[in-house]
């Protein structure tokens, strides 16, 4: 037969399981909105009580762990989607950009200036002598070359701010995984308390995503708990308690090459191919470097073109003509593109006849490169611009849609994710409510336990 | 399937920012009534429409320069209408048999027809003459101060005067033959009244050369070109004209590029002869490198530098020669200063005659690859060179002569050159009307062509507003259910249920 003592001491255990299961709810109620946050849920078992006879079995009760519910893959496959999603996103802002500079839906950009500027060469060849035809066409060329030097200058500042950003985010993720090292060694040597290591590991959860969503990773967890992080070529950046920082160094381009910090002489540009860090390369080593050589192209091809016409005609004063542009500069390209110094001084200097007689057929002859196919002999300086303006438009709408698939990828798995780890309201409350339940029971045990031994000790007195 | 509230929440999320970006998209394209915002809302439209745009660009410039050179050939068609009237009136005043007296009246007559004629061949459309090539800037023609042989002469050589009549007021000059012979043995009497008194002394030899001095500047050279020599009693008139221009074939003093180098002197060398060509040309010296005088290469273009010969390489000493048709050489020499690239030395050369432009066609572009030519040169229309078949001034020029001189040959011969000259305007006429409908018919075609390409231009980019317009109320109320279900499920919670 059992005594009261043990009564009371179930009921104890009782309330204090309940009790726990209440500060549970708790916990879980206050993250509702926490980003990164697991639910966690109190593991109750049953306890045997040894210390009574063998023919009376009383049972107890026991919180075994606090469980932290998350799914292991899901998150592997979150983290994968970051770095996707990352990618795809900092593509996105970036042409966006690059679309605003070249937006011609309203007119007044390069198509329509070099329609005009040809249109001026054309009025000049109908009035060869004509001081306000020269003049519309200096102002015409003066407008071209300042388009191109204006959108060529802000792609070429777009470059450069990804480069600036490129070495800012390698310094935002050395401290992401500086962040991650510390919190392996606090797992592995157990610093924290039980509940505080569940908090820890969603900590962990959160930094690996936001690793990820900078630059492709791969990551282990060891036997010990910590976690492994790895360059998409293999170079460790994280190992158990140890991090490696990376750095940025510029290179014979002018822009920034990503480096380790530790071993300067090791390029590992070539392996970030993912995340904001690869979206950023890729837009300043490919995507802007490829229009700024469009631009180039079609700049230099026109000067080209239009200076050797230029030299073939005679001027209002019968010298030959000179340059009317500036000669391309290889160095600066279109981002210097200028009309000559002379013609734009002086008018009367521009080599419109091709015969000292004023006869305008040099500028008609000129003003005809509109229809002349300058680009490698199979596109005129219009359609060139039209389709580099087109493919700017699909890459746009491209990198849209792309936004938007791995968005949807990534919803579809926080939405997983969420089914799993994340907090409902209703589900807390029914909980409340059965522990409050468990509670109020365990309690009334106890007043029992107490009444029966009152009762045991008025047996005594009388 | 467990619902949390963050999934709840973002869910809805989800679905209030697409209904918004979508309800955005279509607000946008109402305002602005275009498809096509940015590139990336259509790339292959945007590519496309900016294609058309520059072709409906083009198709302006074509339609513009039709209409300046239709205006152009329109003035030239009424100018040349009027040149016809001169000549048929001029031919009326050759046609009878007149008295003395009236004859007088008529070569007056003439003489005014002359100046109308001028006018006409110096028309301007802005500022540009109409009927010099393209020197569009250089007056065309002057009165020519022509030497008229009388037709009973035996002397049938060639006749040109030169040199820049000075005097204060018009004059006709009359050469007489006192004895004939061959030049540099002939002898000659010069009067300055039209033949009524004669220089006082002995008659003057014609010189070998065949120049011979009349007065106030002016010269009178005799070419022996023909097959008789000069004769005794043979007549010459000229009529000076105080702004005339004598008829010699002329080399114009050689001119450097503004913005040579060479800081020298170009003049033209002793060597230089008469000039024998038959059009007017612009002769271009470009030296191809620099070097002391002597030492340059350089090119020489006898088309004002449209082509250019093959590279004349140094030594050439300190002349060159421009134009070497024998006995007739063009020589430019230079002096003073070292030559570089590019420098650019040029001469014009004139033929006899009082044509002052140059035989060059003026042209438009009215099409891809399809070049209108719309002027009529003063040389083809009033001259005998180049494309021209009558000289227009020289033949009214003589038949005023033979007027006032009453030479009836030389008048019935000047009234068959007019009436050749008629044929050949009213030519000129029919060409200008056949490339003036012409025209038309480019314009009409490019009309057509602009509608077509603003039409598929506004089918690429014009929104469809009905179309929009239903699209936007569905997606307004879309938008509204959202914001619906949104409040409404934020309010429901099982914390409203427990007590």
């Amino acid at each position: 037969m059992g005594n009261i003592s043990s009564i009371f001491n179930i009921a104890k255990e009782g309330l204090w399981v309940n009790q726990t299961g209440i500060a549970t709810v708790g916990s879980n109620v206050a993250n509702v909105n926490t980003p990164g946050y697991s639910r966690q849920r109190a593991v109750i078992g049953a306890r045997s009580q040894y210390d009574v006879p063998e023919s009376m079995v009383l049972t107890g009760t026991q919180v075994i762990n606090i469980e932290r519910l998350y799914d292991k893959y899901l998150e592997f496959q979150m983290v994968g989607q970051s770095d996707q999603l990352g990618y795809a996103d900092e593509r996105k802002k970036a042409l966006d950009r690059i679309e605003a500079i070249f937006n011609e839906s309203r007119g007044g950009g390069i198509h329509e200036l070099l329609d005009r500027f040809w249109k001026a060469w054309e009025d000049l060849a109908a009035n060869p002598a004509g001081q306000t035809e020269r003049t519309a066409l200096v102002y015409a060329s003066q407008n071209l070359a300042a388009m191109f030097r204006e959108y060529s200058g802000e792609l070429y500042n777009l470059q450069q701010e990804l480069n600036t950003g490129i070495s800012r985010t390698v310094s935002r993720l050395n401290g992401y995984l500086a962040d991650i090292a510390d919190l392996n060694y606090k797992v592995i040597y157990g610093t924290a308390g039980q509940n505080n290591i569940n908090d820890i590991l969603d900590k962990r959860s959160e930094l690996l995503k936001k690793v990820s969503d900078l630059i492709d990773i791969n990551y282990v967890e060891t036997s010990e708990g910590a976690v492994n992080v790895f360059l998409s070529n293999g170079i460790p950046l994280v190992e158990a308690v140890r991090s490696r920082d990376l750095a940025v160094q510029a290179n014979a381009r002018g822009v920034y090459d990503i480096i380790l910090a530790d071993d300067p002489t090791k390029n590992v540009t070539s392996a970030v191919t993912g995340g904001r860090l690869g979206g950023m390369l890729e837009m300043r080593d490919h995507t802007i470097a490829g229009y700024l050589a469009n631009l180039d192209d079609l700049a230099g091809n026109m000067i080209n073109e239009v200076n050797a016409l230029h030299a073939r005609g005679y001027d209002r004063y019968g010298n030959v003509g000179g340059n009317f542009f500036e000669p391309f500069n290889a160095i600066m390209g279109v981002r210097d593109m200028r009309v000559d110094a002379t013609i734009a001084a002086e008018p009367n200097r521009i080599a419109a006849s091709s015969t000292v007689n004023d006869d305008g057929e040099n500028a008609l002859a000129i003003g005809s490169l509109k229809d002349a196919l300058i680009m490698g002999g199979t596109a005129t300086a219009g359609d060139y611009y039209a389709v580099f303006l087109g493919n700017i438009g699909q890459a746009a709408a491209d990198a849209e849609r792309s936004l938007s698939h791995e968005t949807s990828v990534m919803t579809q798995l926080q939405n997983q994710h969420e089914q799993v780890s994340g907090v409902s309201i209703d589900e807390e409350m029914m909980n409340l409510v059965k522990f409050q339940l468990g509670y109020n029971a365990a309690a009334k045990m106890v007043s029992v336990a107490e009444e029966m031994l009152v009762e045991l000790l008025k047996m005594v007195e009388r | 399937m467990r619902i949390t509230e963050n999934l709840k929440f973002r869910m809805l999320n989800d679905a209030l920012s697409h209904a918004q970006k979508n309800y955005g998209r279509l607000a946008e394209k109402m305002a602005s009534q275009k498809n096509i915002n940015r590139p990336s809302d259509d790339p292959g439209g945007t590519t496309e429409v900016l294609g058309y745009r520059s072709v409906r660009e083009s198709i302006g410039q074509y339609r513009r320069n039709i209409e300046n050179a239709g205006a152009w050939m329109e003035i030239t068609n009424t100018k040349l209408e009027s040149v016809q009237k001169i000549i048929a009136e001029a031919k009326e005043t050759g046609l009878n048999d007149q008295s003395p007296g009236l004859r007088q009246v008529l070569a007056q007559t003439v003489g005014s027809l002359i100046e109308e004629l001028l006018s006409l061949a110096n028309s301007k459309h802005g500022d540009r003459y109409l009927f010099s090539g393209t020197e569009t800037d250089t007056e065309p023609f002057r009165r020519t101060i022509l030497p008229v042989a009388a037709s009973a002469n035996t002397f049938d050589g060639s006749l040109y005067t030169g040199g820049t009549y000075a005097a204060g007021s018009d004059k006709t000059f009359t050469v007489r033959i006192a004895n004939g012979g061959a030049l540099g043995a002939a002898t000659y009497q010069v009067s300055e009244d039209g033949g009524t008194t004669w220089q006082p002394g002995p008659a003057g030899t014609v010189p070998a050369d065949g120049t011979i001095t009349l007065g106030d500047g002016l010269t009178l050279t005799f070419v022996d070109d023909g097959s008789n020599r000069l004769t005794a009693g043979d007549l010459f008139t000229v009529n000076a004209y105080r702004s005339g221009t004598t008829t010699a074939p002329q080399v114009g003093d050689p001119r450097a590029a503004a913005h040579n180098t060479f800081a020298g002197t170009v003049t033209l060398d002793a060597a230089t002869g008469t000039y024998a060509g038959d059009t007017n040309k612009t002769f271009v010296v470009k030296f191809v490198n620099g070097g002391a005088i002597g030492d340059a290469d350089y090119r020489i273009s006898a088309d004002g530098g449209r082509t250019w010969s093959a590279v004349y390489s140094a030594p050439w000493g300190n002349t060159i020669t421009v134009d070497g048709t024998a006995g007739h050489e063009i020589v430019l020499a230079f002096a003073g200063d070292d030559l570089a690239e590019n420098d650019l030395f040029y001469v014009r050369a004139y033929t006899s005659g009082n044509y002052a432009g140059n035989g060059d066609d003026l042209s438009v572009r009215i099409g891809k690859g399809n070049r209108a030519t719309y002027n009529v040169s003063g040389e083809e229309a009033f001259t005998d060179r180049g494309r021209g078949e009558v000289d227009l001034f020289a033949a009214l020029e003589t038949l005023k002569t033979a007027l006032e001189n009453g030479d009836k040959d030389l008048i019935n011969r000047q009234v068959n050159r007019l009436t050749a000259a008629q044929d050949h305007i009213r030519q000129q006429i029919a060409s200008v009307g056949a490339r003036m409908s012409g025209l038309n018919i480019s314009r009409e075609n490019l009309q057509v062509l602009d509608e077509k390409m603003s039409g598929l231009i506004s089918d690429r980019e014009d929104v469809d507003l009905e179309a929009i317009i239903v699209e936007f109320q569905m997606r307004e109320t879309a938008l509204r259910a959202s914001y619906v279900m949104a409040v409404e499920i934020g309010k429901k919670s099982i914390l409203d249920f427990l007590t």
